[in-house]
């Protein structure tokens, strides 16, 4: 009972730091935490259609990227406001989840991912070939917001954090309803799932809308913070595979999980990156190594029990061939 | 004219491509792993080539048997002590595991071989047979050559030798093989090396046409992705269909509708053909249903 | 122990002593710059650049800003080739390692993201290698640039080929689809229009592309004159070797960015032969400058310290360091506004020509004069003043 208490307490604790941060943070690591809250929101969403049901999508940065563009084309070309151009850049990636859900929800496990993968790159050629709208490769620039710089950097830090509380929020509603059960079931026997009436599609479908849904939202206050965005960066492969370490590091198909991942990597990549300056990208592939063959359940899996040397080798003989 | 000169680019195309997605498949196929690192091990091909060619001017194709069985070797070692210890785990696990050995080792790539572009332009590079206007490129028709006999040869392989055998049967049920006495880690392992030995030679190959970098290889493992799911998993004579049929859907793509949307096609059809046809061209029914 | 003791905090004091009195005032630069990924070539051959110029001006003591002498020290960050990192650096060194001046990166998308932070903080940033003309577009204050815009790269290539006999009439242009390729596309129309030349292909390929088969035999069909092919050096390497594949036996093969690369020809050797491209500075430049010397002997003495000779990439960088290392010495302190000032206002001869900047930042009358590839090396063929011989046309068959 008191460790439930304990984790509950340190989350406000958390929270009451992070809304106070801007204060007394400097610029850079505002920006650095606003980047965490991003990916945090990603891995996330991520996760309720991967770890939850099942179904990993190695595509969803096209939902970043179709909601960067969105929201620039908006404000650019229809001088739409800030707001406008979001939500119609989420609700835009919401479609075409369902849409193309529709046939590649049909997939399963490797297939579903290598059909989301090219969902995602053909997004990115037909995004760079439709100069017309887009600009194609030159990208868009958006104008520099005027005004001072820590007020500006507050304001998008907020933002971010606020969809991200509303991200977990939304997750932990979900797993405490029959919508995360129908997901878990999915996940574990989709078959089985299927005989006991859960109507699989259904519910497939509005797990990448969600996932859709909120990844959108965070690609178009990407693009209205950084105010330059180009179709390599923002429908970058890159992106969907952060969001993937992420969630394995912290925990899959648990609510907390994509978040404690998020907070780590990106702490662990800064860390590398200042102190290793020539041999850092080599380094991070030693760590995801390591991470795998000792934490293969992540960190939150860790967190349950002890943590302990003779457990982290007990992964490796239940993992081994 | 036009046409016919494009129809056997696409051809010549399709054999590279299928040499490229040969490894890739295999290990897909057999141990159910997307092996992320594939680009990585054409890389260290195509460098072992340049670095052969460079220092002794050996031609590039005698350098093949070489690059091979230091791919081969590597991949050996990559198995038995790095991707054996966590196969049995999720099976995104070792993705991401290949996805962190991919990174350690173009990155240790660069720290060796910096970045300099570098490329293998042997003396006879640009000559080719005349086909009463159609030129088809000597170092192309070779490379499309060895590619499928490459192919030919692991399809022996697997179905004429006992170790062939034993991977196939693991690769259709790893628990009867078992119970028949294949030792499924030795399997795997052999599998993943002869992946990487075949990625290896195909570096060797590309060396030659493109520029070598430490970052080359990424292009590659999703081109190899695209054309395994396209033939079908599971099965090598598919790899030769799905490389064909990539190769020309770019080249006449490219010619018919725009350059700009080669890559576009490419992957519209990969879409098309996993909604309508998921075990791919040539692969057998029961490989699209993998549980994870 | 005591004594040990005793004899180590000497030992430290006296360093210590010895330190503060021959400690140097140091002025302190900063750099985003790609170290791996797809860049890592251009970003260290930029890198070496900036150290070049660090190595000899504290070999003369350092910098003499407002009286008193300082070292200069540079902190680089690995961008990793990704744009989003490099931004997220440049706030680094701007907001926690308080640095007030930046080197710019390499490529036009990097400088253009980059210089919108530095901008917003209202710090000075200097691009090397930056030549889209979107990025001087923003009309920024305290962004300057050391290299001419792509809208002119080609120009005077397409004038020298007019002027060639037989005169050229057709002309393809296959294109890489990005930033820097797409700026030296978007004119060509234009400069067949006022060469009387023909554009019977303008086509883009994406940027991941490496076949160009199907591309180059619907061209060769076209039966051109010029053939220009817009990629960086990774892509004219693969282009130049199916060109020669396909027998395209172009009067003359063009390329914006790749020709005066050592690469070029180490990669493709005799296949290099003939390639035409411009470049931003060649080593036969009569400019000369008290810490350089000439273009000659920035060579001689960059090829003894790093084992390589020089390209622009190179002597792009040394040129922008050495610009604010000047604009630091006229301003006289280490304020942001005075160096700004001192930049905008700059008017000096360097070795890289004449200094001075227009009110976006854009320096002032550069050229882009042409080279071929003859035996094995780069060489100046445009204009006649600095050229080392004259053009070779037609480009003898494959």
């Amino acid at each position: 009972m008191s460790r439930i208490k304990w984790k509950w307490i340190s989350l406000v604790i958390g929270c009451v730091f992070l809304i106070m941060a801007p204060l007394f943070l400097s610029a850079y690591w505002v920006r650095v935490l606003t980047s965490v809250f991003m990916f945090a929101v990603m891995a996330e969403s991520w996760n309720i259609l991967a770890g939850f049901c099942g179904y990993p999508s190695f595509g969803n940065a096209v939902f970043f990227g179709l909601g960067a563009y969105t929201t620039c084309i908006l404000m650019v070309k229809l001088h739409q406001p800030f707001l406008v151009g979001v939500i119609a850049g989420a609700i835009l990636c919401t479609i075409y989840a369902i849409v193309l859900g529709f046939p590649i929800l049909r997939l399963k496990g490797h297939y579903f991912a290598i059909a989301t993968l090219g969902l995602a790159e053909a997004t990115k050629e037909l995004v760079t070939n439709l100069e017309k709208i887009t600009k194609g490769s030159e990208g868009i620039s958006l104008p520099i917001i005027p005004g001072d710089v820590k007020v500006i950097y507050a304001a998008f830090y907020f933002a971010m954090f606020g969809i991200m509380i509303v991200t977990i929020l939304f997750t932990y509603w979900m797993s405490k309803r029959r919508l995360g059960y129908a997901f878990q079931a999915i996940r574990a026997d989709e078959e089985a799932a299927l005989v006991t009436g859960i109507n699989a599609a259904w519910y497939k479908t509005i797990a990448w809308s969600a996932s859709a849904f909120f990844t959108g939202l965070v690609g178009g206050v990407y693009a209205y913070w950084t105010a330059f965005i180009n179709p390599e960066g923002v429908f970058n492969v890159g992106i969907t595979v952060k969001m993937l370490l992420m969630t394995f590091l912290g925990g899959p198909g648990t609510v907390f999980g994509p978040i404690v991942g998020a907070f780590i990597f990106e702490f662990l990549s800064e860390l590398v990156w200042s102190h290793f300056v020539n041999v850092h990208a080599a380094f991070l592939g030693v760590l995801i190594v390591l991470v795998v063959i000792f934490m293969p359940g992540g960190v939150m899996k860790l967190m349950r029990g002890k943590l302990s040397l003779s457990k982290m080798l007990a992964n490796i003989k239940e993992n081994r061939i | 004219m036009v046409i016919l000169q494009n129809i056997v680019n696409g051809l010549l195309l399709g054999g590279l491509y299928a040499g490229v997605a040969l490894g890739f498949s295999l290990v897909w196929g057999v141990m159910n792993v997307i092996n992320l690192a594939h680009g990585a091990f054409i890389m260290i091909g195509a460098y072992v080539t340049f670095w052969i060619y460079y220092f002794f001017k050996i031609d590039p194709f005698i350098t093949i048997p070489f690059s091979m069985a230091f791919t081969f070797l590597l991949g050996y070692l990559v198995q038995k002590y790095i991707i054996n210890l966590v196969v049995r785990a999720q099976v995104f696990m070792v993705f991401i595991l290949t996805f962190g050995i991919e990174i350690f080792l173009m990155n240790l790539s660069n720290l060796i071989c910096t970045a300099d572009f570098r490329s293998v332009t042997p003396s006879y590079s640009g000559a080719g047979i005349n086909l009463g206007g159609i030129l088809v490129p000597y170092i192309r028709l070779a490379i499309c050559f060895i590619a499928l006999f490459l192919t030919y040869l692991l399809n022996l392989f697997l179905n004429k030798t006992k170790t062939g055998n034993a991977i196939k049967a693991t690769s259709l049920d790893k628990e009867a093989a078992q119970l028949v006495g294949v030792h499924i880690g030795k399997i795997y392992t052999i599998t993943f090396a002869l992946s990487a030995a075949v990625a290896g030679a195909a570096g060797s190959l590309i060396a030659i046409i493109v520029a070598i970098s430490p970052y080359m290889g990424g292009v590659y493992t999703f081109k190899a992705a695209l054309i395994a799911c396209l033939g079908g998993l599971g099965s090598i004579p598919g790899v030769i269909a799905g490389g064909l049929v990539v190769g020309m859907a770019e080249t006449m793509g490219s010619q018919f509708i725009s350059p700009g949307y080669k890559e576009f096609i490419g992957f519209v059809l990969l879409v098309f053909i996993l909604i309508f046809r998921p075990e791919g061209i040539m692969g057998k029914k029961f490989f699209a249903v993998i549980k994870h | 122990m005591k004594k040990l003791f005793l004899i180590l905090t000497m030992a430290v004091l006296a360093f210590l002593l010895v330190g503060t009195v021959f400690a140097q005032d140091v002025v302190r630069l900063g750099c985003s710059i790609s170290l791996t990924g797809k860049l890592t070539y251009e970003g260290k051959a930029t890198r070496d650049g900036y150290e070049f110029y660090k190595t000899l001006i504290n070999k003369k003591g350092g910098l003499n800003i407002g009286g008193k002498k300082y070292r200069v020290d540079i902190k680089y960050y690995d961008d990793e080739s990704n744009v989003q990192t490099s931004t997220k650096l440049i706030e680094k060194l701007i907001a926690e390692d308080k640095i007030d001046f930046i080197l710019g990166p390499y490529g036009s998308g990097p400088s253009f993201a980059t210089s919108a932070i530095t901008e917003k903080y209202k710090r000075v940033m200097m691009l090397p290698m930056a030549a889209s003309p979107e990025v001087y577009e923003r009309g920024f204050k305290y962004m300057f640039g050391m290299l001419a815009t792509t809208d002119i790269y080609l120009r005077d290539i397409f004038y020298l080929a007019a002027q060639q006999t037989p005169k050229p009439k057709i002309v393809a242009v296959l294109w890489k689809n990005d930033l820097a390729n797409k700026g030296l596309s978007d004119p060509i129309p234009q400069f067949c229009k006022d060469s009387g030349m023909d554009l019977v292909y303008n086509e883009k390929f994406a940027a991941g592309a490496s076949d160009f088969s199907a591309e180059l035999t619907v061209i060769k069909a076209k039966n051109p004159d010029l053939l220009v092919f817009l990629s960086q050096l990774e892509q004219f390497i693969m282009g130049v070797k199916q060109i020669k594949d396909m027998k395209i036996n172009a009067k003359m093969i063009m390329n914006g960015i790749a020709v005066p690369q050592p690469d070029l020809v180490k990669s493709l050797g005799k296949d290099a032969e003939y390639m035409v491209g411009p470049t931003h500075w060649y080593r036969t430049y009569r400019f000369r400058d008290d810490l350089f010397g000439d273009s000659e002997n920035y060579v001689k003495e960059f090829k003894q310290m790093f084992g390589y000779e020089p390209e622009y990439h190179n002597v792009g960088a040394s040129a922008g360091i050495q610009v604010l290392g000047i604009a630091l010495e006229k301003a006289g302190v280490l304020d942001v506004e005075k160096v700004q000032n001192a930049l905008a206002t700059m008017s000096v001869n360097t070795f890289w020509g004449p200094i001075q900047f227009d009110e976006k930042g854009k320096i002032k009358g550069r050229k882009m004069p042409v080279g071929q590839i003859l035996k094995g090396r780069f060489t100046l063929v445009y204009p006649s003043e600095s050229a080392e011989t004259k053009l070779v046309w037609p480009k003898p068959a494959w």
